[in-house]
Order: structure tokens, then C-alpha cells, then sequence
């Protein structure tokens, strides 16, 4: 942060205008002393860069006209002529050039290296954790190595499936999850857990609609009892979920918490590819009921998503990274569901700008460190918070944020058999789900489009701004080298 | 009501640690304080704060927004589980949303718009009766910069005894804190390295080279043209991070520190 001049825009005044401006600004506050209105001063008139753009160019027409007539004199088969009608493109789009220049970050290109080698390990080190029989063990971490006996939990394996879910149709990860829900574990017919709490519920149900219907592995009436288990427990769910004020409360608590409007979000976003589960239109409503919520539950300002007592009024200042990143991602899926919304863009957009503040404020490596009981940011580095991060980023194109966040992942990775040191025990029982979850994030980013030169995301994020700085040098440097070949053709020709 | 900002040419100096903590030490010895997070380019406070065992009332607006006319100065000032301590929070939303116009007046010259809604705060929280505010201000000579400068009573000039200080600090004096008429300037020189308790025997270049350093940056604003008394010296106490000591860790070095530079403030 000690550059002075050009940091988001910042701009630093020059040795005459900060005296001028220092002068206008004590007359102004004595005037305003007085109670008399503040006085306006127009900035000095600088000159503007179109201004200097048009002259560049009028120098260049000029001495491609002067030049071009000596070299047509001296032989007239040269071929300026190409170059006379390159100039007048140039011309146009020059002028067009807005005066505000910005910062091109350049990204570092060995990502792309990286996550290809490190993903067989990866993937590797997930397949020790799975026994050939594709049943699951929750490895949990005992002084640095890994302790296979732990059985996995119902909960660990809704969390699983769900991840997996999302990795690409009828790959490997993807089929995983699905033998999970309806061979392995066979949770499509556990009626045991309609005895559930509604939140086991929910997340059960989000499980079992994660793969659209069309992919369901089920014969005929196994996929009928699959069919009346899911639509059980969406009406157990449902009777959580209060038609007039869209919100869900599965405990029906005092409070109303992020995380269970983020869950039925995600069940919603699911819901068109099951259309026979769900009542389709009646979610459609819910859906758009719970985006309202969903707002009212996300600081109009900051978009940190908050606690709130039943009745709507915030109680809690508390807040994780993951909360905006998840919701970030579960608004996704409503748009699915109900078309690209302007209610959910700006949502989105103010949890994205909230969780890029964060996460610029800052030191990067500590960004996502955000936990109830540590009393300062820097305690705890967590890895899920950072995945669902670059995730985000990701939905947004966000190549350099993603990169850097990767960047940041990949320092916590021994380097001999690519896993991740989970830094707290608290975590330490989602080894593989966190393993499965950075797996995701690794190819997602692979799919993301590689930048054709480093100005594409600055250019298109603030495209208001007009073009980067970088396609402004770029002509500029056209130009110059323009002059230069003609200065040096006609010194040749003078010679 | 006293003005006070923070200031430094270079960035990483810990205005931001020093403010905050100045400001909530002033509140704790009685005074009403207002805190503004004005480093509009990184904000930081409101993490900070959420940090801390503070509990900030919820609800209000970012001081970015009043700035630009978005709202009133009652609506940015949070109040905290202090009574007599209250704060204000940037953020750069309306850096990255706002239609250019507003963004320009807000990171350009502004044409003094800027500086009238500065004043309209200063003027909004005397009439609250409060006794200081407090910004921290963003480092170097920005437009938004001097306007924080203007509109102060009182500057802290925060250095920091490194060599490329030296030579910062004699340009932002020429140029910049020379011209302000009306603000009295302090300086604090920070993060001096200490010798003692050290692990390893540092190499007596480094420690030569801190000297020079510190007796640069002492000449540098003996020889100022305008007169910038060093208020207080801090040393750089390993392990301090983004905190605020003086309410979280009443006893740790940093708090007594900030106690000693809050009893000179107030003579
Ligand atoms: N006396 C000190 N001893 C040790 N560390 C310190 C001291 N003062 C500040 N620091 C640390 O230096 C870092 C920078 O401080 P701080 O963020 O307050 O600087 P700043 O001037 O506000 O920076 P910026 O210009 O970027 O806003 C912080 O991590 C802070 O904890
Ligand atoms: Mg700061």
C-alpha cells in the first residue's frame, strides 16, 4: 500500500494543482465557517489524453503524409500505402480512449501446471481413503497420520454427496456420489430418517435430488419408493418453511439462521429437475418468497449475511467468509430456478463485493481466518472458507482472485503426497470431504477460460471505465513504433 | 471538539493500529471519541472491530455513502457497547459499483464536494458534543488525503524508521504538511527495533543502520520548516497484529504504550 498514485483510482495531485487545491479548500472551509455554501473549484484544466491521443495522431498523419510523398518521390512501388489506411482505425478508436487508466495485474501461469500434476494425487490420496469396494472410511488425523477406523457419519455423507454431485456429468467423482445415495449407502430408502430432526431432513432430501431425475439408477419400483421417500421429506421439510414470511426455521427458534435459508436454497435450486418430487409451481413461489428473505437476511449495504430473530430484526453481528461464499453460490441455483433476477444479481453482487473487501482488507493469507472465538484474524486458516472462495470466484470469472486463493491452498500442501494439513481439529474429521471438496475446486478452475492476454478481467470487470490501460499502450505503442519506422525510412532515404 | 488524523506518506506505518487504539483509550479515560476508517481506498476497520471483544451496533451506513451524498451523518456514526465511543466504517462498494461519475468525485479532485461533506461531518458530530474525532487517513498525497488534512486540528505525522522513509517524509513536508496553515502537527515515530530480548545477535550493520535511520528521520523533522514535535517513540513489539490491545489486553506492551502517547495527547 505505499504506492501513491493510481491504487483504485486514488489520484494524487500534481506539485501546482495540491498547492491551488490546498489554497481553494481553506478558502472554502472558512467560507463555510461563516455558514455561507462551500465553494466549487473546477480542477485545473489538464490536458486531457484524447486531446493528446489526437495529436499523436495528427503528428502521425501529418509525417505519413510528408513521409509517404518523399518515399512515393523517391520509389513508388513502396507499400505505405497499407500503412495510410491502418492509421485511419486507429483514429477512431483512439479518441475514444477515456482518461482513467487502470492497474493490469499480471497472473502467474504455472496454475495451470500445478493443478494438473497435483489433481492424480489428489486423487490418489482420495482413493487410499476409499476402499475398493467404494465404501467410506472418515479418516481423522492423529499426530500427522491418518487413522483409517472412523465409519462415516449420515451427515458426512450428505455433505460428500453433495460435493460430488457437482463435479462434471458422468465423471468419475460424480458417478461416486450417486453410487453413494443409490448403491454403497442406499439412502434413497432410509425411512429412519423421517424420525430426523428437519435440518438431517433437509440435507437428507438435498442428497437425494442432487442428481436430476433422468439420472437416477433406479428400476421401476425402487424408483417409486425413492420417488415417495424424497416427496415425505419434502413435506416434512416444507412444514419448517413459513409461506408468508419465506423464511425457514426448522426448530422453530428464536432465531433464524443463514445457514438454513442457504440449505432450502439449494434444495429449491433443485427442484425443476424433479419435477415429479416437487410441486413445481408452488416452489417456484417459495423460492421467490425466500429470495426476499434471503435479502432481508443480508445487510442492505454490506451484504454480510446476519442472525435474526424470528420476527426479522437482527440480534447478531456474527459472520463467516463461508456464509457469503455459500450463499453466494446457493443464489446460483435459484437462478436456475427462476431466471436471471434482478433481485439476485444485486445480491450477489453485494455478497461478492463484501467477500472481496474482506478478503482485500486483508493480509491475503489470513483473509479467511474469520472465527467465533479467536479473538483476532489471524488464528485459524480455513481451508473450506478459501475453496468455496475461488468457487465464487470462478462463478464470477474472477480469474486472478481464484488464482491467488489457489495460490494460497496450495502453501498448506505437503508437497510429497499433495493433502492438506487441516490446521484445527475441529476439522480434522473433514479430511476427505475437504479433499474431495479442493478436488472440485482444481478442475472447476481448469475449466475456467483461459485470459488470451493478462487485460481481459480488468478490462470486462469495470468495462464502464472504457478500455484498459493495457490495449491504450498497446495502440500507443503501435503508433509510436509507426513513427519510429517512419523516421527511420526517411532518414534512410535522405542518406 | 478536537479534529485529529492520522497521516503518513508510506503505507504499513500503523496509523491504523495507533488511531484505533488511541481513539478507544481516549473513550476509556471518559472522553467522546468518534473514530472514521477515511482510508476509502482500503478500508479496515470494520473487520477490526468484529475482531475485537467491542460490540458495534448494528445498522448503520458506510461512511463512502454519505461521502457521495448517499446519506445523512447521523446514519454512518455506529455506536458501540461504550457509550461514549462511537465509530465509522468505510468500504469500497461504491468504489466498484457507482457509475463513474461518482467514483471520479470520490478518487479525483472532487471540485471540493468531498471536502464540504468532510466539513458537514466535523461539523455534525460538534454538535453531538463530541470531544474527539478521529480519522484514519489513507497514506500519501492523495486529494482525499488533504482534505483530511485541511479540516484537522490536530496531525499525527506517523514515520517509521526505515530508510526509504527518510526520504518520503522530507518530500511530504515540502510539499504537503509545510502549506497546511492552522493544524498542529505531531510526529510518532513507530515500530523502532529494540534490541533487547532478542533470540539471535543481529549483525551490527542492521543495528547501525536502524540508528542511522532513527536519527534521519529526527533530523528530517528538526529540520522542517514547520514544526513538527515527536510526541511519542513505540517501539515495535514482536507479535502485535490487527488488534485493539487497549480494550482486549489491558496489560500487554502495546496498551502501555498507547496509555503514555494518550497522556501526552491530553496535556
Ligand atoms: N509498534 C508496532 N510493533 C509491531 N507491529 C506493529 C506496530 N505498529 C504497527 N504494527 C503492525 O504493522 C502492520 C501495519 O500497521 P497498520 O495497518 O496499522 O498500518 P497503516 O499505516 O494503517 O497501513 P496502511 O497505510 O496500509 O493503512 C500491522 O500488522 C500492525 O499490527
Ligand atoms: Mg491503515
Amino acid at each position: 500500500m505505499s504506492d501513491i498514485r493510481g491504487k483504485k483510482g486514488f489520484e494524487a495531485p500534481s506539485h501546482e494543482d495540491l498547492d491551488e487545491y490546498l489554497a481553494q479548500s481553506r478558502k472554502s472551509i472558512s467560507q463555510m465557517k461563516d455558514g455561507k455554501p462551500p465553494i466549487i473549484f473546477k480542477p485545473k484544466r489538464t490536458l486531457p489524453l484524447r486531446i493528446i491521443a489526437v495529436i499523436i495522431i495528427l503528428v502521425v498523419s501529418t509525417s505519413l503524409v510528408l513521409g509517404g510523398s518523399i518515399i512515393n518521390f523517391d520509389s513508388p512501388s513502396n507499400n505505405n500505402n497499407n500503412e495510410t489506411t491502418t492509421t485511419t482505425p486507429m483514429t477512431t478508436t483512439t479518441t475514444e480512449i477515456s482518461t482513467t487508466t487502470q492497474v493490469v495485474t499480471t497472473l502467474p501461469l504455472d496454475t495451470e501446471t500445478y493443478l494438473t500434476d497435483s489433481i492424480p494425487k489428489v486423487e490418489s490420496l482420495i482413493n487410499t481413503l476409499i476402499a475398493s469396494n467404494r465404501s467410506l472410511i472418515n479418516p481423522v488425523i492423529v499426530n500427522g497420520t491418518i487413522n483409517r477406523s472412523q465409519t462415516i457419519t449420515n451427515l458426512e455423507l450428505f455433505e460428500l454427496v453433495w460435493i460430488l454431485s457437482q463435479f462434471e456429468e458422468n465423471s468419475e467423482w460424480w458417478d461416486l456420489g450417486r453410487e453413494i445415495v443409490f448403491n454403497t449407502y442406499n439412502l434413497w430408502n432410509k425411512s429412519s430418517f423421517l424420525s430426523e430432526d428437519l435440518v438431517f431432513q433437509i440435507l437428507a432430501l438435498r442428497s437425494l435430488v442432487a442428481y436430476p431425475s433422468s439420472n437416477i439408477p433406479l428400476q421401476a419400483h425402487s424408483l417409486q419408493v425413492y420417488r415417495n421417500f424424497s416427496k415425505q421429506l419434502w413435506e416434512n421439510v416444507s412444514s419448517g418453511y413459513n409461506n408468508e414470511t419465506g423464511t425457514f426455521n426448522p426448530f422453530n427458534d428464536s432465531q433464524l439462521l443463514t445457514e438454513h435459508q442457504i440449505l432450502f436454497c439449494q434444495v429449491l435450486g433443485k427442484t425443476i429437475e424433479h419435477p415429479i418430487i416437487f410441486m413445481f409451481n408452488s416452489t417456484t413461489e417459495q423460492a421467490t418468497l425466500l429470495l426476499e428473505t434471503l435479502e432481508t437476511l443480508t445487510d442492505s449495504t454490506i451484504g454480510l449475511p446476519h442472525k435474526f430473530e424470528a420476527n426479522l430484526t437482527s440480534s447478531s453481528d456474527l459472520f463467516y467468509s463461508h456464509h457469503q461464499s455459500n450463499m453466494f453460490l446457493a443464489l446460483n441455483n435459484l437462478e436456475s430456478l427462476l431466471g436471471s433476477v434482478q433481485e439476485i444479481s444485486m445480491l450477489t453482487n453485494r455478497l461478492y463485493n463484501y467477500i472481496t473487501d474482506v478478503f482485500l482488507q486483508q493480509d491475503w493469507s489470513v483473509a479467511f481466518s474469520y472465527n467465533e472465538t479467536a479473538s483476532d484474524l489471524s488464528s485459524i486458516l480455513i481451508l473450506n472458507d478459501q475453496l468455496l472462495y475461488i468457487r465464487t470466484n470462478i462463478l464470477k470469472q474472477k480469474r486472478n482472485f481464484a488464482d491467488y486463493t489457489l495460490g494460497m491452498v496450495r502453501s498448506n500442501f505437503a508437497t510429497a503426497n499433495s493433502r492438506y494439513y487441516t490446521s484445527s481439529e475441529d476439522y480434522e474429521n473433514q479430511f476427505l470431504i475437504d479433499h474431495i471438496h479442493l478436488l472440485l475446486s482444481f478442475e472447476e478452475f481448469l475449466k475456467l477460460e483461459k485470459p488470451s492476454t493478462t487485460t481481459d478481467e480488468t478490462a470486462t470487470t469495470t468495462d464502464d471505465e472504457g478500455p484498459g490501460a493495457a490495449s491504450y499502450a498497446g495502440e500507443f505503442i503501435s503508433i509510436l513504433a509507426l513513427l519510429v519506422y517512419i523516421f527511420y525510412r526517411r532518414r534512410k532515404m535522405k542518406q | 471538539m478536537e479534529t485529529i488524523t492520522f497521516h503518513s506518506y508510506r503505507g504499513g506505518v500503523g496509523k491504523t493500529l495507533l488511531s484505533v487504539n488511541t481513539a478507544v483509550k481516549l473513550a476509556l479515560s471518559g472522553k467522546k471519541v468518534c473514530l472514521v476508517d477515511f482510508d476509502l481506498r482500503a478500508p479496515s476497520h470494520q473487520s477490526l472491530f468484529a475482531s475485537s471483544t467491542f460490540s458495534v451496533s448494528h445498522a448503520t451506513k458506510s461512511f463512502t455513502g454519505f461521502l457521495v451524498g448517499d446519506h445523512g451523518p447521523e446514519s454512518v456514526i455506529n455506536s458501540t457497547n461504550m457509550d461514549n465511543f462511537h465509530c465509522v466504517f468505510s468500504n469500497i462498494e461504491i468504489l466498484q459499483q457507482k457509475e463513474s461519475k461518482i467514483r471520479t468525485k470520490l478518487t479525483q479532485h472532487g471540485e471540493g464536494r468531498i471536502l464540504a461533506k468532510l466539513f458537514e461531518f466535523i461539523r455534525y458530530c460538534n454538535s453531538q458534543e463530541f470531544d474527539f474525532l478521529i480519522f484514519d487517513c489513507m497514506p500519501g498525497i492523495t486529494y482525499r488525503s488533504l482534505d483530511a488534512l485541511v479540516v484537522s486540528d490536530k496531525i499525527m505525522v506517523v514515520t517509521r524508521p526505515v530508510k526509504s522513509e527518510i526520504s518520503g517524509l522530507r518530500l511530504v513536508i515540502s510539499e504537503c504538511y509545510s502549506k497546511l496553515e492552522g493544524a498542529k502537527l505531531f510526529s510518532i515515530m513507530n515500530q523502532v527495533e529494540q534490541i533487547e530480548d532478542l533470540v539471535h545477535t543481529p549483525n551490527p550493520l542492521d543495528v547501525n543502520l536502524v540508528k542511522v535511520n532513527i536519527l534521519g528521520i529526527t533530523k528530517c523533522l528538526e529540520e522542517s520548516s514547520t514544526s513538527i514535535p515527536l510526541l511519542h517513540t513505540f517501539p515495535r513489539i514482536p507479535f502485535v497484529t490487527e488488534r485493539i490491545y487497549v480494550l482486549d489486553e489491558k496489560e500487554h506492551p502495546f496498551s502501555t504504550e498507547i496509555d503514555i502517547f494518550c497522556t501526552k495527547l491530553l496535556q
